[in-house]
This record gives C-alpha cells, structure tokens and sequence, in this order.
C-alpha cells in the first residue's frame, strides 16, 4: 500500500499539481495543435512536398526530411476530406502508405527510390485533382 | 492545487462514478462467483483454470479475456479461486487479464487503430501474466503461499436449495467482503481526483514526451477503469497520436488492476511478496511500453497537443465552478447510463437481501440442513436423474460467453440502425450548435461521437471488415466534432467559427454517411 501512495506522490509530481495562476474564462482554450507544414489542401501537399524535394541537397536538413515525411503520411487524410470518390482515394492510400514504410525504414533518408516514389505520388496527387466533383454525386440535382 | 472543498467533492464524484460504472461487471463477477462455488466445486473451478498443469497460465488469461468482467468485478472471482486452492499464479493471471479485454470491448479495441495494435496489447498481456504467473508460482512454491481449502463445500446441495445458496452468496458478497474491496478499489480513483487539478493530464502522454509512460504507469495504479473506458481512452489516444507505450501502460495496470487488486493479494499472499509482485509488474509494463512506443505510433496522425481523454481521473470541478451540486448532479447522471442503472437497482436489491440473511443470520451452511434427504429422495427418481453440478456450472459459464457475444449484436447494431441514431444526433447536435445552444449541443455531441464508433464495429461484426476509407472518414467526423467541442467550449460564443466548423462537419458527414451506405 504505501508503494501505491509513493507512486500517487510521484505521478502527481510528474503530471503537475499546479495552477498557472492565470484567470481562465474556459478550459477548453487549448484548440487543437496545426503543424506549420500542414497543407491547405490536396493540391498544396503536393506544391509543399515538390518544393521540398527541389531544395539544394546541401539544405536539406533533418526537419526538411521529417517535413517531407509528415505531408506523405497526411495524404490520405487530406484526400478524403475533399469529394474525391473511393476509388480515387484508394490509389493515393496505398502509395502514401508504402511510401511512408520506405521513409520510416530509412529513417527518413531521401534515397533514390523514395525520392522517385515521392515524386510519382505527387503525380498521382496532381492527377487526383482533376477528379474531385465540386459536389458528391448524390447532392447533384436531376439532370436536365 | 485543489482546495480541501474540491477535493472533498470531486473525491466522492468520483467515487460515485466509479460505482455506478462497475455496476455491471460487478453484478456478473458475483454471478461467476456463486457459480464457481456452488456449480464448478472445487475440482470444477481448478480444473477450469488449469489445475496443476502447464496450462494454468495460458487458460487462465484465455478464461479471463472470454469472461466480461472488470478489475472490481474480478474480485468475488478471486475470494472463490482462492477458496477452491487454484494456484496463485493462474489466479494472477486471471486477476489482471480478466479486466483487460472482453467480446464488447476486443471489438471495439479492433476499430480503433490498425487491428494489429491491440493484437499486439493482448499478446503483451498475455507474456506479463505469463511471467508474473511464473513468479508468483515460484514464491508459492518457496514460501507455500498456495493454501488450498480442503473440504468440498456445497456438493450435497441440489435444485431449489442450491439455487437458493447461491442467491445467498451473492447477497452476503453484495452486502459483505467484496463490497468494501469495491470501495477500496474506488479510493484511487478519489485519491487522484484530490492530487490531480481539473484538466491536470491534459498535456501529460504526449507522443514525443519520454516521460510518457512513466508519467502514466504513476497515474494508472490508482486507476479503476472499465474494459469499455479504457478501449475509448485508448481510441481518443490513437485519435490525438498519443503515446502508445502510455496506452498500453494504462490498458494494463488503469484496466487491469486497482488498489483493492493489490490490498486482496497482500491480505492474502503477505505484504512482501505482494510488493515483489507489483514491483515486477510495473518493471514488465515499463518495458514493453518503452519497447514499444516507437513502432506503434500511428502513422499520418498529426498530434493534437493535448486530450481529454483523461479528464476523468482529475478533478472534476474547476475553480470556476461555484455550484458544486450541480457539477456533482451533472457529472454523475452523465455516468449513469440505462445498464449501470439496472445493475445498480438489481445490486441493491442483493445487497438488501445479504443484509438482511446477515441479520437474521441465515447463511449457505444453514441451507445445508435437510439437503442429504432431499438428495436421496432425488436418487429413487429414475426419470428425474441429477445432473452433475459441474455439467450446470459448463453450461452457465458458457452461457455467459456465449451471452456476452450475442450482446455484442446488440450493443453494436447494424449499420442501418446506427446511421439512423446517427441522424437524429446529428440534427440535434448541429441545429443546437448553429443557434447558439451549447448545452444542447454538447449533450449530443458525444451520442453522436459514441455511435460513429458503433457504426465502425457494427459493420466490421457483421461484414468481418472495415474499409480503410470508412475508417478514415470516420477518424475526419470524430476529429472535427472534437473541434466543434472546443468551438462551442470557448467563451465568448463566436458564431461566425462555429458555422465554419459545421459546414465542414455537413461535408464530411456526408462521406461517412455514403461510404456506409453503398
């Protein structure tokens, strides 16, 4: 028992038993966290992934590679929030997907390979664009 | 800090919660309980768990995981291993597996990340009640914990006399023992509502924090948590990319066991080798978490920041709050859901009878008396032949498995029932929201949010998978109805952000809603 009340104390140190002193109106005024490369949309994952991928090999640093890292693995949820259909999402899915196996296997190094992938995913996305219906097909009304 | 008053109150909210969310699972661990005394035996119960064999281990997590009960409701189970002198180490492995997964809540855990995940967490809870099964028999062994009750009990007992004795146990348990082991079970929970500030853990389990899983391992020891809790706090996790090593921490320990967990086995076993054995545990959990919280971050999940996904365990009132009844009435008939309410009337009215036996004091040897005569009598029918008790205990345990699945359809229907509850939640919710009234809103925001995980389950019961689209849509709905919380949280109402946050949810609904349909 008296471990349970040292692990208490413990856990209360660690998580913080504090106020900030601040008066809050809510507490909920934490919204949720955007990262700064978060793109606006689909056809920004691919300009923020080619213009990444185009920096000077010499510049591209760790956060670059991370950067370009996090936007793969943000397509497929980027895509599903625009209309494109299923089976256009499908195929950016898969290649966000095996591409992000790649990335995180080596360790987010660019190799030639992924570099390619990279670069076909973007094509991909480019090409996604064309197909996304400005309204789902059942919200269209009776063709006339 | 929490104020001495808001200690006081947000100890007993919880309490209470806790209460009335095991409900339940307690009402069945007394069921298992008289079954295991008065149908199973002796024999049956050992042999259920394995007996002496190097079965023991493994089929005492299995009937732990088959079994629905929770880490309170785990607790009469054991008084009766322990009295039918199963070895320490399967009562171990039962104790702290038992909690862990049931049909209801595997499903549910399944729909949550990539199933592979919580495959992964069972697999881990079964090599830490290996392990810790393995030293718990070895200091059995050493220092003869196991103690096994010598006397069959309750053999002589057949028909309407047993089922009476069994009504007994349950009442004397609902009224005895395992009722102040609820309650300190429950302690921790009031203990960490007093160190713990409202909102305390909100930043505390981040992904890229190292402390993570220390941070929760401190936190969940303490912790009483339902099978189905623990499953949505593991979901919200995932949804905030949390870190995995601290949900699978709080799987084991804030799921698996409590305070009265570790007062029945030091009670039981002795302090000392108790301590061994949760020191044990804590370093096995601490392991495999850190192992583990670098392969199992989920990938294309951008952390939120922070999760409310355990504002349960802090404080429930904030400083702001001047109405204390009212935070307690709210929080409290939040909880109590139209299940906890029949097990809590169904539990009472056991407990009302225990009380009353004890008072007058009729216990299960009273029923005793008189039972060889009508055993004897029984032989002389040829017709009416005695079925072994043991043969009744199999049947109604796996009636209870059996059960538990069949209450998976139900608890997750078809995907056509729940797109229908989903309208109506969501008529009410977004009409609520657009004309500025929160409260409304915000009640059925989370009916909304509890029936896009139904749907999810729902159809991976019925059509054996979820599509990886319909899994995405649904992590976009939850995600922008958790931003539509917090739009309609902020203080002053801004109409103009919330009508922003609503159209995307009308888009997005829309996706999830066809991509189930067709």
């Amino acid at each position: 028992m008296r471990i349970c009340i040292v692990l208490c104390f413990i856990g209360s140190l660690l998580v913080g038993c504090v106020h900030d002193g601040e008066s809050k109106t809510s507490h909920f005024e934490h919204d949720h966290e955007v990262a700064p490369h978060w793109p606006n949309d689909l056809a920004d994952a691919a300009i923020k992934l080619r213009k990444r991928l185009d920096a000077p090999i010499s510049n591209r640093s760790k956060q670059v590679a991370k950067e370009i890292a996090d936007i793969v693995s943000w397509v497929p949820e980027i895509a599903a929030d625009t209309n494109l259909s299923e089976q256009d999402w499908i195929p950016l899915d898969t290649a966000s997907d095996s591409l992000s196996a790649k990335l995180q296997s080596t360790d987010n190094e660019m190799t030639d390979e992924c570099r390619r992938q990279t670069v076909a995913l973007c094509e991909l996305i480019e090409q996604s664009l064309d197909n996304i219906p400005a309204q789902l097909p059942s919200l269209r009304g009776p063709a006339s | 800090m929490n104020s001495p008053l808001e200690m006081l109150i947000g100890g007993l909210i919880r309490v209470a919660q806790g209460f009335i969310a095991a409900a339940p699972t307690l009402l069945v661990g007394l069921v298992i309980a008289a079954i295991l005394r008065y149908y199973l035996g002796r024999g049956g119960t050992q042999r259920l768990f394995g007996g002496n064999s190097w079965r023991s281990l493994p089929q005492s997590w299995l009937v732990g995981m088959l079994l629905p009960v929770c880490s309170i409701g785990v607790l009469p189970i054991l008084i009766q291993m322990r009295r039918a002198g199963v070895k320490p180490g399967a009562m171990s492995a039962f104790a702290l597996s038992a909690p862990l997964f049931n049909p209801l809540s595997l499903l549910y855990g399944l729909t949550l990340s990539r199933p592979l995940v919580i495959i992964l967490f069972a697999v881990g809870s079964l090599i830490i009640v290996t392990a810790l099964g393995c030293l718990w028999d070895f200091l059995g062994r050493k220092h003869g914990l196991a103690e096994p009750e010598k006397e069959e009990f309750g053999s002589e007992l057949i028909g309407a006399r047993r089922l009476a004795a069994t009504v007994v146990q349950m009442g004397r348990d609902a009224s005895g023992f395992p009722l102040v082991l609820s309650l300190i079970a429950l302690s921790g929970l009031a203990l960490l509502a007093a160190i713990l500030p409202y909102g305390a853990m909100q930043h505390s389990v981040e992904r890229d924090d190292p402390l993570a899983p220390l941070t929760m391992l401190a936190v969940s020891v303490p912790v009483y948590a339902t099978p189905m809790l623990a499953m949505s706090q593991l979901g919200m996790m995932f949804q905030h990319a949390n870190s995995p090593g601290a949900a699978f921490t709080l799987l084991i320990l804030g799921t698996g066991m409590n305070f009265a967990t570790l007062f029945w086995f030091g009670r039981q076993f002795g302090w000392k080798a108790s301590a061994l054995w949760l020191s044990a545990l804590l370093m096995i959990v601490l392991g495999i978490s850190y192992g583990i919280n670098e392969p199992l971050v989920p990938p294309g999940v951008q952390p939120a920041g922070h999760t409310h996904a355990f504002d349960i365990y802090a404080n429930p009132v904030h400083s702001l709050q001047q109405n204390l009844w009212s935070v307690a009435k709210e929080a409290i008939s939040k909880q109590a859901d139209i299940a906890s309410l029949i097990s809590l009337v169904i539990l009472a009215g056991i407990g009302l009878i225990g009380l009353m036996l004890r008072a007058f004091g009729i216990n299960d040897e009273r029923l005793l008396a008189g039972s060889n005569k009508t055993a004897d009598s029984s032989q002389s029918r040829r017709l009416d032949p005695i079925v072994p008790r043991g043969v009744i205990g199999a049947t109604m345990l796996t009636g209870l498995v059996v059960l538990s699945v069949v209450a998976c359809y139900a608890y997750y229907p078809s995907p056509e029932e729940c797109l229908d509850e989903i309208s109506l939640a969501r008529t009410e919710c977004l009409s609520a929201a657009t004309s500025g009234d929160k409260e409304h809103a915000l009640f059925w925001l989370p009916v909304w949010e509890e029936w896009s995980r139904r749907l999810e389950v729902g159809t991976l019961l019925r059509n054996g998978k979820l599509r990886r689209y319909q899994s995405m849509q649904g992590y976009l709905i939850r995600k922008k109805l958790e931003l539509l919380e917090h739009e309609l949280e902020h203080d002053p109402y801004e109409p103009k952000e919330v009508r922003k946050v609503v159209d995307s949810i009308f888009a997005t609904n829309s996706r999830w809603v066809r991509s189930f349909r067709y």
